[in-house]
C-alpha cells in the first residue's frame, strides 16, 4: 500500500449487465477522475451508480470493460488490493464489534502490528470525535455515530481513492451539513481522490469539482458545476438538477434574413446560427433556469405570461407562468411579486439559454461542436 | 410485545393447558422414582410411597434391581447413552456446518431461483418409513450399517434441509454490504463470512443448532433399522426393557426416559430464548 500522492482513476467503456443481459445497470461508461479531485456521482435511484462504485471498489465484475487506477489495471486485484475504501450508505458497521473494533477491523486484517492500529484507531477517533465511543458495541450507536464509524472505518485504512455511497442519506438535516464540512476538511487535509455518490444536489455541488449525472445506466454528462448547471448536455440533466429544475419550452429555429432564432409562441429568442438549417423549420427545444427569467411590466413585442400560481419561498417566490399553454417556472423577489392572474412579460438572461435538438434531447451546443 | 391483563377465563384456559402439557412428564418421573412393585398396582399410585433410585441404578447397573426380585435384564444402558451423545452431537454440528455454507450460498449466491431451495426440501416430502428399508439394502451393501458413521450420516442427510433453511433466514436478515466491506478491508469471500456472518446470526446457529439436535436426539425409526448390535441409542434401548419373567420394566424404562428427556428441556428454555434474541438481531441500518 505505498502510493504517492492520490491516484488518477479512469473506466473504460465499462458495463454491467445481470440475468444474462436482460438488466443493463451499467453501459459504456467512459470517466476519468483526476487525483486528488473530488468528483460527485448524481443520479436517480436506480442509474447504476452504486453499481459502479462496486466496480471500481472490487465487489463487482465488470460484464465488459476496465478499471485503471494511475494507468493500470485492477480487474484483477480483489476488493482488498486495490487500496479503495468504500463507505456504504447504510453504513454496513459490524453491529457485533464495539467501535474500536470496527475501526481496527480493516487494519488487524492487513496484519499491521497492534501498537500501530491502537495508534492509528486512536488518531481516527480522535479526528470523527468518537473517542468517547470506543468501546461501545456498534449496535447501541445513534445514525451520525454509525455514519461517523463507517467513515471512520474506511479512512483508517488510508485508501488513495475513497468512494462514498450516499455517505449522509441517512442524517438529519443539521448533522448532515457539519459532516459536509468534515468531509470538506478531510478532503482538504488529507488530499484523497474522492468520488461521492449522491442523489442530493446540494451536497454534490457543495463538495465537488465535477459532477457527472448519469441515468439509466448511462453518463448523461460530466462536467463541472456551473457547466452542468447552465448547460446541461441532456434534457435529462436539465430536468434533474436544479430545483425548481430548468424550463424546458418546445418550438423551432426560424431563419430570416441570414439571423437565425429560435420561436415558442410569443417567445423569440436569438439562437446562433449554426442552430437553424437553412430556411427550413427546425424543432427544438429551449432551456432555461427559472432565476435566468426576469419579470417585467407588458409591452409592446414582449412575450406575455399569465401568473398562474405562487409558490413564496422565504425571500424568494417561485411563480408559475402559462404562456401559450406552456408552463414555465420563474423565481422573482418575493416582495415585489405579481399576483395570480397578473399578465407580465418575460425577459430572458440571453446568456443563459440552452438548446436542445428535439429528437436526441441533447444539447445542440454539444451536437454541433 | 404486549402483555394482555390475566382474565379468570385466561388463567383457567392456560392452567388446562398446562396440566395436559406436564401430566405427562409428572406421571414418567413418578414412575421412574416408583419400587417395582408400584409400577402397575391398582389403583395407580400417584407418588410413590417410598421414593427410590434403584431405576435409575438399574439403567447402568443391570443386577442392581435384583433386590427387588426382577432379573433379566441384560445389558447396561450406558452403551445407549454413549450412542445418542456421540451420532446426536456429531450429526448435529455437521447438519449446522454444511447447512451454514448452503444457506449462504442460497441467500447470496443464487440469483432469485424459487427452485433450489424447494428442491433442498423435497427429501422430507416422502415419509421416513418409505425410505427406511431401501437404507438398510443401500447401507448393507457398502457397509454402513450397525456403525455410527452410517447413523450419523442419515442423520446429517434428514436434518440437513432443516438446518439449511432455517439458517437461510438468518442469513437473509443479514445486509450483504457488511460482508462486502469485510471484503473491502481485504478479507477473502470465506474469512468474511466466518468473521461476519457467523457472528452476526449467532442466536440463529444456535437455536438452529439445538432444534437440529433435538431432532437427532429423539429419532427411532433411522436408529432401529440400521442398528443390530454394534450400535444403539437410547430411544432403541427403551424399547428393549421387556424381560420374560417380569414384563415390561416400566419404572427402569421411565428413569432412562427421564435422563433422555433432560437436555432436550433444557435445550427447549435454551433456543426458546435464542430465537427471540435471532428474530431481532438486526441492529443494522437497513
Amino acid at each position: 500500500m505505498t502510493h504517492t500522492g492520490p491516484p488518477k482513476l479512469e473506466l473504460v467503456s465499462l458495463r454491467k449487465e445481470y440475468d444474462g443481459g436482460d438488466v443493463v445497470a451499467v453501459e459504456n461508461l467512459n470517466l476519468s477522475v483526476q487525483p486528488g479531485e473530488t468528483l460527485a456521482i448524481l443520479g436517480p435511484s436506480g442509474c447504476g451508480k452504486s453499481t459502479t462504485l462496486n466496480m471500481i471498489v472490487g465487489i463487482e465484475t465488470p460484464t465488459s470493460g476496465d478499471v485503471l487506477i494511475d494507468g493500470v489495471s485492477v480487474l484483477d486485484q480483489p476488493a482488498g488490493r486495490r487500496s479503495v475504501g468504500l463507505v456504504f450508505q447504510d453504513y454496513a458497521v459490524f453491529t457485533h464489534m464495539t467501535v474500536a473494533q470496527n475501526l481496527a477491523f480493516g487494519l488487524k486484517v492487513r496484519g499491521v502490528a497492534k501498537s500501530e492500529i491502537a495508534r492509528a484507531v486512536g488518531e481516527t477517533a480522535d479526528m470523527l470525535g468518537l473517542t468517547g465511543h470506543l468501546n461501545l458495541r456498534a449496535d447501541r450507536l445513534g445514525g451520525s455515530e454509525l455514519q461517523r464509524v463507517a467513515i471512520g472505518r474506511t479512512l483508517v485504512t488510508k485508501p488513495a481513492l475513497l468512494l462514498l455511497d450516499e455517505p449522509l442519506s441517512n442524517l438529519e438535516t443539521e448533522m448532515r451539513a457539519a459532516m459536509r464540512r468534515e468531509l470538506r476538511r478531510l478532503q482538504q487535509e488529507i488530499g484523497l481522490t474522492i468520488i461521492y455518490v449522491t442523489h442530493d444536489q446540494i451536497e454534490a455541488l457543495s463538495l465537488a469539482q465535477r459532477i457527472a449525472v448519469m441515468s439509466h445506466g448511462k453518463l448523461r454528462q460530466c462536467a463541472t458545476t456551473d457547466v452542468v448547471y447552465e448547460q446541461p448536455a441532456h434534457t435529462f440533466v436539465a430536468g434533474f438538477i436544479g430545483a425548481p429544475p430548468m424550463n424546458i419550452l418546445h418550438g423551432a429555429f426560424e431563419t430570416r434574413n441570414g439571423e437565425s432564432a429560435f420561436v415558442a409562441g410569443p417567445v423569440k429568442i436569438d439562437a446562433p446560427s449554426g442552430f437553424g438549417p437553412g430556411p427550413s423549420h427546425r424543432r427544438g427545444l429551449m432551456g432555461v433556469r427559472p432565476d435566468a427569467i426576469t419579470l417585467a411590466a407588458p409591452a409592446e413585442g414582449a412575450a406575455t405570461a399569465t401568473v398562474r400560481r405562487i409558490e413564496p419561498l422565504g425571500a424568494e417566490a417561485v411563480l408559475t407562468l402559462d404562456i401559450n399553454g406552456q408552463h414555465l417556472a420563474a423565481t422573482a423577489p418575493a416582495r415585489n411579486c405579481p399576483s395570480e392572474g397578473d399578465h407580465v412579460a418575460l425577459m430572458f438572461d440571453h446568456d443563459r439559454v440552452a438548446f436542445f435538438d428535439a429528437d436526441s434531447l441533447r444539447n445542440l451546443r454539444d451536437v454541433t461542436a | 410485545m404486549n402483555t394482555r391483563p390475566l382474565t379468570p377465563l385466561l388463567a383457567l384456559v392456560l392452567l388446562v393447558a398446562l396440566v395436559v402439557t406436564l401430566f405427562p412428564i409428572f406421571w414418567i418421573v413418578m414412575t421412574a422414582l416408583k419400587p417395582p412393585t408400584d409400577w402397575n398396582a391398582a389403583p395407580a399410585i400417584w407418588i410413590p410411597s417410598e421414593p427410590t433410585l434403584i431405576n435409575f441404578l438399574t439403567l447402568f447397573d443391570p443386577d442392581a434391581i435384583g433386590a427387588f426380585g426382577v432379573g433379566g435384564i441384560s445389558e447396561s444402558a450406558t452403551a445407549a447413552v454413549f450412542g445418542s451423545i456421540l451420532t446426536s452431537t456429531c450429526a448435529t454440528l455437521i447438519s449446522v456446518g454444511i447447512g451454514f455454507f448452503a444457506a449462504i450460498g442460497l441467500s447470496r449466491y443464487t440469483r432469485v431461483n424459487r427452485f433450489t431451495p424447494l428442491f433442498i426440501l423435497s427429501g422430507r416430502m416422502f415419509p421416513p418409513a418409505a425410505i427406511a428399508v431401501p437404507f438398510v439394502i443401500i447401507f448393507s451393501a457398502i457397509q454402513l450399517i450397525d456403525t455410527y458413521v452410517g447413523l450419523i450420516a442419515i442423520y446429517v442427510a434428514i436434518t440437513l434441509p432443516f438446518a439449511t433453511w432455517m439458517l437461510k433466514s438468518f442469513v437473509d436478515e443479514v445486509p450483504r454490504e457488511v460482508e462486502e466491506a469485510a471484503m473491502i478491508d481485504g478479507q477473502s469471500r470465506l474469512m468474511a463470512h466466518l468473521t461476519v456472518t457467523a457472528p452476526l446470526i449467532k442466536g440463529g446457529l444456535f437455536a438452529t443448532t439445538l432444534f437440529i439436535f433435538i431432532l437427532n436426539w429423539s429419532e427411532f425409526l433411522f436408529a432401529l433399522v440400521l442398528s443390530y448390535s454394534n450400535i444403539e441409542t437410547i430411544p432403541i434401548r427403551l424399547a428393549k426393557y421387556v424381560t420374560a419373567t417380569a414384563g415390561t420394566l416400566f419404572g427402569v424404562q421411565a428413569a432412562l426416559a427421564v435422563l433422555a428427556m433432560a437436555p432436550l428441556i433444557v435445550a427447549g428454555f435454551l433456543i426458546q430464548k435464542h430465537l427471540a434474541r435471532g428474530m431481532t438481531f438486526g441492529a443494522v441500518k437497513r
